[in-house]
This record gives C-alpha cells, structure tokens and sequence, in this order.
C-alpha cells in the first residue's frame, strides 16, 4: 500500500455529516475566504487551470478551462452541481455530500463566485434522500454564518445554493438533461452545440461540475495549484481521486487515492483485499457500465485517465466492478445493457429502439439459444448506434457489447455450443446468499 | 383533491426558483407524498397551481420512475438488481422477499399493503449489496438473516395497518435457514 493520507474523505468509516464548526476547526472555508477577500474571480480560475483539476464525473475535461468559457457578460449566470450519481457501481459523490456536505458546499460557492453565478443549483438524485436533507441543513448554517446568502463575507457577492431532488432517471446526469429537468422539462438532452457555457439554464450562461471536482476545490486554493500537482502525475493527471470498488471483492468500498498511483491489480489486491471468491478477476469494469471492459492481461494498467485511455478505455467516474472467472460474462453485459434499455430516455430511435434489441439478443444468447450469426449481428447494431445518436448514453449502451463480444468470443459461442449458460446462476461467489441447491427462482432476469 | 397544506407546499416552490416551471417537479412529489401516487386530477391540480398546462405536469409525472402514475401498495420494496449487487445475490434476495411476502416481484399483496419491485437501476449502494429501498430508507448489507428480520418488519408493520387481517405469508423462508452470515467487507 503507498503511503497516503486521504483528503476528500478524511473519516474512513464515519457514519455522520462533519458540522460546520468541525469543518472550520480543520481549516474548512479557508479556501473560500481566501478567494473573497484576495482574489478576482479570474485569479481563481487561473488558480483551478494551473491545478490540473479534470472533471471527475466521466469526461475528464479540464474543470479550470471549463469556467473560462463562461462569459463574462451582466445578467444572471449559474452554477450546476451534477449530483445525479446513478452509473451502476458509483457511491462517492454520496459519501462525499452525507460526510462532508460543507467541503461540497465551499467548492459550489468558490465555482459560483469564479464564473459570477449568484444562484448554484444541486441537482442530487431523488434516491439520495439522506444526503438531501443533510446538504440543506449545511446550507441554512452556513449561510446562518454569514458565509452564504446577500452579501457573503461581507464582500459584496451574494450567494444563494438550493438543493433540486431528481426523481428517477439516469439521463439527468447527462448535462444538458439535468439542464432540461431542472427547468421543468422531460429530461431529454439536447443538442449542442450551443454548450451550456454559453446556454445552459434558462438559456444563460451555466457551468456544470461533479460533485467530486467541487469537493477538490476548496483544497486548492486554500493550498494552491503547486501544492496541489505533488500529489498524482502531473500534469495531465493531477490531485485524488476516489475508486469506488464493487462487485466481487471482499472489501467493497470508496478508496481515496492519488490519480495514477496505484494499478488495478494493486486496488483489488492490496486496498480490495482480492476477489470475494479467490478465483482468479475475469475483467474489471473501470467505469461503470459505461466503459469497456479491462481483461485480466491488461490489469497492471495505472488508474489515471491517461493510461486506462491508452489501455482501450475510459476511468470515466473510476466505478470498478470486479468480476471473478465465475461470473458468466454474457450474464453481465445483459444485465448492463437492461439498465441502458430501461435508462434510454426515448428521443432518438437507434438508442430507444437498438438498446432493446441489444438487450433481447444478449438474453437469448445467455440462455444458450440464437446463432452464431447473432454475434454479428451486435456488433452491426452497436454500429448503427454509436456515433449517431444525441447523447454519449447511446455510446455507452454499446460498450458491454462490443467489448464483451470482442474480447470474450468463445465465451459467447460455448454458450451456444452447450445450448445453455456455462455458468450456474451467477457462478459461485454471490456471497452468502450462495445456496447451491437449486436456490431462489425468480424469473426476475432470467425471464 | 389537494389538501391546503400540499397547497401551501406547492406554492412555496413556486416562490422558490427564477422560473416558475422548475417548481412542477418538486410540486409533484408533494402531490404525491400526500396522496401515494398521481392520479390525472391531482397532475391537473399541479399544473393550475404551478401555471403551466398539464400536458407539461403529465409529461414528467409519465417520465420519471418515482413518480407514479398507477397507485401500488403503501409501502414498496425495491430489489436492485444491478451488475454489483446481481454479483452478491440480489436475485436470491428478492426470491427471498418474494417467498416471505407470499407475492411475486412486480406484485402488490390483496390487502395492498406491500408492493414488492426488482429494478435494474443501482441506487449507489453497490459497496454494500444486496440492498433494497423500503420506501425512501435505504436497507443495505442483507444477509439472509438480515432479510428474515426484514420480513419479520414489513409483515409486523402490515399486520398494525390492516385492523387484524392477517397476511398469509412465511416469516422465515424455509432456504434461508441455517445459513451462515456473510463475512463484511469495509
Ligand atoms: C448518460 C450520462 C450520464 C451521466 N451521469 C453523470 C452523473 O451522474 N454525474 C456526473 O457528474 N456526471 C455525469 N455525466 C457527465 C456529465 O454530462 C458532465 O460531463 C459532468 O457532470 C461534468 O462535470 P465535470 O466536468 O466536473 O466532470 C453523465 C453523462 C452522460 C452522457
Ligand atoms: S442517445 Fe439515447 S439517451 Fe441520449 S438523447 Fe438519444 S435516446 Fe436519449
Ligand atoms: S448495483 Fe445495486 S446499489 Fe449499485
């Protein structure tokens, strides 16, 4: 294990919100005090740009660069704050708003004063009740303090955050329908551009950030950009990051790590404690169900953007699901790709239509029927749907397929050759709920 | 078919954001809180309160899955079924509960108590799994003895709110006996 202190998540195992006052006692709010009283609202985005901060939602694009666009023009502007974490296998941004609402908080606020928006919205997913409430409760001290609301600081700058519950749908993660939820819509994305820079809600000016790249915020400038690139690889892949770590291991959980420190082998290993089942990990999953699968040749890959790009995939959110060599891994991608049927939000035809289909030949393969021409048949479909829809959920759609075809073939065709699933319900590791003796029928996925 | 208190709820988040259409969503889920689900008059009443037209509340009150447009049992019971948690056994967990309850996912008991559902949406507690949402509390690290006790509470909870009619369901699903708890990770 590398010696590190994590900072985003300072209280490994707390179970309650860290108040206001605690949060000040370990210097919470300093960094925010600082941009106020000593700097412009550009020295604080060049502060950001210097740092190396990449967006820790899925995309990676350079958190500092993106405030840049906003324009510099009267009129109301905004601030998002992506709290929508619904990608199967993602659970940091909750840990982050239920432990340390006001280190979220103080980065909303700094985001917000950096691109000139006085009113920040949350949008946190309706599911996420516990980190709702918490985060109000944050506002109304905070704000009781003196630190938000007319006039914050004393500074002449006036801050309102309000807290927006989703109510159920993958889709307003993506930022233009979290955009289009927020304003009272159906949450279909839109196309760009123009980019929310420049029209976002309400047709004005609005940046849109994870949770995760606000909450490294605050650190930065009360610290600094120079401070700041010591910890990762510079200077692509700067600052922590947090792996959230599932599916078959035995330690499950969020690990708070330097970017590019550690490699996928050393996070099971060493931080996961191994596969739950000893069995030697099939594939890991490095983003979610969002990204292609890494193969066990390619475990000594290091988790930064850069090297799992150049490993033929994306950190994405770094959600790793492990899967052992007892999970059948057509079982897999149709369970993946049940989400992104369900999840499709319906506005473009190859993605509403295409990942039904998907899904429907991926359960008829699982269940040893179709042909071996069905193999082809995905991947074409996957063709006819990557690329040519609005948003990226299309292109995700099609990453359990293709790459589960591409690089588990014989997988696929031992099931077609058996004329059933090589592997026993979900092979023998699903915990202690391993039975053995025929088990529980639900017909729920097996259909 | 609002009462004024929702009323009042609804027309507080009208005052609440720079425009007023951002306010249909949350008015919803007050329409709902009260009422359990969203029958077209209450989805009418949101929108004239709101000043939109409903067409504009019935578009998110059909998009949405928690938002319901059909009325399902009081309590629900939500498996996630996702990748992570279908890898700890979430499937056997909703068997589990099935078999408990006496009704099958998908299905509320007669009395309507109880509405039981397996999702294939993860709920970020995939570090703890299998989990389901009862109603909005999170249950998370259910070991088959921690769904026994769940059983136990939701018929428990049902017996109280149905004046003395009995469930006919098995508290302790004959599979889930005399199996050994599940070592626990972080
Ligand atoms: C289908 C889909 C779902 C997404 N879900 C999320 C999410 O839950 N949280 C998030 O921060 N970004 C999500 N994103 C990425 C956002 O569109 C956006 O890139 C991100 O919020 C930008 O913030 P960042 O630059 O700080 O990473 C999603 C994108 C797509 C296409
Ligand atoms: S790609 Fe899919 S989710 Fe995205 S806008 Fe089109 S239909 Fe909706
Ligand atoms: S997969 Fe079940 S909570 Fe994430």
């Amino acid at each position: 294990m590398i010696d590190y202190k994590p900072i985003l998540l300072p209280h490994p195992g707390r179970t309650t919100p860290v108040s206001l006052e605690e949060y000040r006692q370990k210097g919470g709010y300093r960094g925010w005090e600082k941009a106020l009283r000593e700097m412009s609202p550009d020295d604080v985005i060049e502060e950001v740009k210097a740092s190396g901060l990449r967006g820790r939602g899925g995309a990676g694009f350079p958190c500092g660069a993106k405030w840049g666009f906003v324009p510099r023009i009267e009129g109301p502007k905004y601030l998002c704050c992506n709290a929508d974490e619904s990608e199967p296998g993602t659970f940091k941004d909750r840990e982050i708003m239920e432990i340390e609402p006001h280190m979220l908080l103080e980065g909303v606020a700094i985001a917000s004063y950096a691109i000139r928006a006085n009113d920040a919205f949350i949008y946190i997913r309706g599911e996420y009740v516990t980190a709702a409430d918490g985060l109000e409760a944050a506002i109304e001290e905070a704000t009781r303090a003196g630190l938000f609301g007319a006039d914050a600081l004393g500074k002449g700058f006036d801050l309102r955050i309000h807290v927006f519950r989703g109510a159920g749908a993958y889709i307003c993660g993506e930022e233009t329908a979290l955009l289009e939820s927020l304003e009272g819509r159906r949450p279909m994305p839109r196309s760009r551009p123009p980019f929310p820079a420049v029209e976002g809600l309400y047709r004005r000016p609005t940046a849109v950030n994870n949770v995760e790249t606000l909450a490294n915020v605050p650190l930065i400038l009360a610290n600094g950009s120079a401070w700041y690139q010591t910890i990762g690889v510079p200077p692509r892949n700067t600052g922590p990051k947090i792996f959230c770590l599932s599916g078959r291991v035995k330690r499950p959980g969020n690990y708070e790590l330097p970017l590019g420190s550690v490699t996928f082998r050393e996070l099971i290993d060493q931080y996961g404690g191994g596969t739950s089942t000893g069995a030697p990990v099939k594939g890991v999953l490095p983003a979610g169900a969002s990204a292609p699968i890494i193969t066990a040749d390619r475990l000594d890959t290091r988790l930064d953007y850069d090297s799992v790009q150049e490993a033929g995939s994306m950190l994405g959110s770094a959600s790793l699901i492990v899967l052992d060599e007892t999970v059948c891994i057509v079982r897999a991608a149709a369970l993946m790709e049940e989400f992104f049927r369900h999840e499709s939000c319906g506005k473009c035809t190859p993605c509403r239509e295409g990942t039904g289909w998907l899904h429907d030949i991926l359960v008829r393969l699982e269940g040893g029927r179709g042909s071996e021409s069905d193999l082809e048949l995905l991947m074409s479909l996957s063709g006819e749907i990557s690329g040519k829809v609005l948003c990226a959920l299309g292109d995700f759609a099609t990453s359990p397929v293709t790459a589960t075809v591409r690089g588990f073939r014989d997988e696929y065709l031992q099931h077609l050759e058996l004329g059933r699933c090589p592997y026993p319900d979900w092979g023998s590791g699903a915990g202690s709920w391993e039975l053995g003796d025929g088990g529980w029928q639900t017909g729920a996925h097996r259909g | 078919m609002l009462t004024p208190e929702t009323r009042d709820k609804i027309l507080t988040e009208v005052e609440r954001y720079p425009q007023r259409r951002t306010a249909v969503l949350p008015a919803l889920k007050h329409a709902q809180a009260q009422i359990g689900w969203l029958p077209p008059e209450a989805i009418g009443e949101v929108a004239d309160l709101v000043g939109v037209s409903h067409a504009a509340a019935n578009e998110l009150a059909t998009f949405y899955s928690m938002l319901r447009t059909r009325p399902g049992g009081r309590t629900r019971v939500e498996v996630c079924l996702q990748l992570p948690c279908a890898l700890a056994g979430a499937e056997r967990l909703l068997g589990a509960l099935a078999e408990g309850l006496g009704i099958r996912p998908g299905e509320a008991t007669t009395d309507g108590a109880i509405e039981l559902i397996g999702t294939p949406e993860c709920f970020g507690a995939c570090h703890r799994a299998p989990m389901c949402r009862v109603n909005d509390d999170y249950r998370e690290h259910l070991t088959p003895e921690a769904t026994c006790a769940l059983i136990e509470e939701l018929t428990a909870d049902r017996r109280r709110t149905t004046d003395g009619r009995r469930p006919r369901a098995r508290h302790s699903p004959s599979s889930l006996v005399g199996r050994p708890a599940r070592a626990e990770g972080a």
